[in-house]
């Protein structure tokens, strides 16, 4: 009966695990909007970690923005805070004024950080009536749909 | 009771399979993300193309002559051929095909296609000699605008094998020549790398 009972635990040690295998986990986003005319101006910064093994690798420690001519180039700065290299993956959404999304084809880029570095990633919006931003990052371990 | 322990195993076997299977469907064929930035090998794939154009659109429009230069009009550029030097076929079309669409969307340039010089000369043929078309609304030959800049490009990499190591480097340079001046007003470069690592298991 006892083995019976080891195997029972076992097997659901197992479907535990085939269930973890399925979960996916997002990132950490950064939001910004910016005063239209006024470039350096920020409003409703905000962070969501929604992945907490990756924020606990990696800290967003500055949002930028302004325009280089009528284009809005923003940079965030990336500190690591884990000893070995972190792979990651980026993605800008762009928005307009109104808040509605502009060419949603942006592609995830890769992205490496060594232990303890700081980081810069910069985007640049794809076309002049980009006003807020959200850069999404990932850890690519993580990801189950290509 | 040994028939029931039986039961219970031969249940518990069941829910196992089920939730195995949850996760694969039958056939196996699902969309993916097309921006995906997964490497299945150190091939030249899609990721690299998106970073590649993506990069050197933003480089392009962010370089301070260039946005003197398109404050006030939007230049014309032609695009040549990428000079593909690595070893493998590339359809290098497709990446300039990418940086001429972001251009565009960009507002800060037009293009002239010469790939469809053929079909326009043709439709313009028609317009003229068909005696279909009115006259005044035909579009004449000798109307289209010149190229003021040709972006040009080349395409190479650099592949090393150590071992079970494969690691490959791939370099894209990107140049907007002044056809009036030859100048070159601007240059700029993507640079990839990609490591492969037969490991012993699996790989």
């Amino acid at each position: 009966m006892s083995i019976l009972k080891l195997k029972h635990l076992i097997l659901l040690a197992l479907i535990a695990l085939s269930f973890a295998g399925c979960a996916s986990t997002s990132g950490i986003e950064a939001i910004a909007k910016v005063i239209p005319g006024d470039g350096q101006t920020e409003l409703n910064k905000s962070i969501i970690v929604n992945n907490r093994s990756l924020a606990s690798d990696i800290e967003i420690t500055d949002i930028k923005s302004a325009f280089t001519g009528n284009m809005l180039k923003v940079q965030l700065s990336l500190r690591s805070k884990s000893r070995d290299t972190v792979a990651l993956q980026y993605r800008f959404d762009w928005l307009d004024v109104q808040g509605f999304e502009i060419n949603s084809n942006q592609s995830w880029k890769p992205f490496l950080i060594y232990g303890k570095e700081t980081r810069t990633i910069q985007g640049v919006a794809p076309d002049p009536r980009a006003r807020e931003f959200k850069l999404n990052l990932r850890d690519p371990d993580e990801v189950n749909t290509n | 009771m040994k028939t029931s322990s039986k039961q219970k195993t031969f249940l518990l076997t069941a829910l196992l399979t089920l939730t195995l299977s949850g996760c694969a469907t039958v056939p196996n064929v699902q969309y993916g993300d097309a921006g995906s930035a997964k490497p299945m090998s150190t091939e030249f794939g899609s990721s690299d193309l998106q970073q590649i154009a993506a990069s050197l659109v933003d480089s392009l429009i962010t370089f301070p002559p260039i946005i003197e230069l398109t404050a006030q009009k939007r230049p014309v550029i032609s695009v040549d051929r990428v000079k593909n030097k690595t070893m493998q076929h590339i359809d290098t079309e497709s990446i300039t095909d990418t940086v001429r669409t972001k251009l565009i969307r960009s507002g800060k340039f037009r293009f002239i296609d010469r790939t469809t010089d053929s079909a326009a000369i043709e439709e313009i043929k028609t317009q003229q000699d068909s005696g279909l078309v009115d006259k005044k609304s035909a579009v004449n030959f000798g109307g289209q605008a010149g190229a003021d800049f040709l972006l040009t490009a080349n395409f190479s990499e650099i592949r090393q094998k150590a071992g079970s190591v494969t690691d490959v480097y791939y370099k894209f340079t990107m140049n907007l020549k002044n056809l009036r001046t030859g100048v070159l007003e601007w240059s700029d470069e993507k640079e990839i790398r990609k490591v492969f690592n037969k490991s012993l298991f699996g790989g």
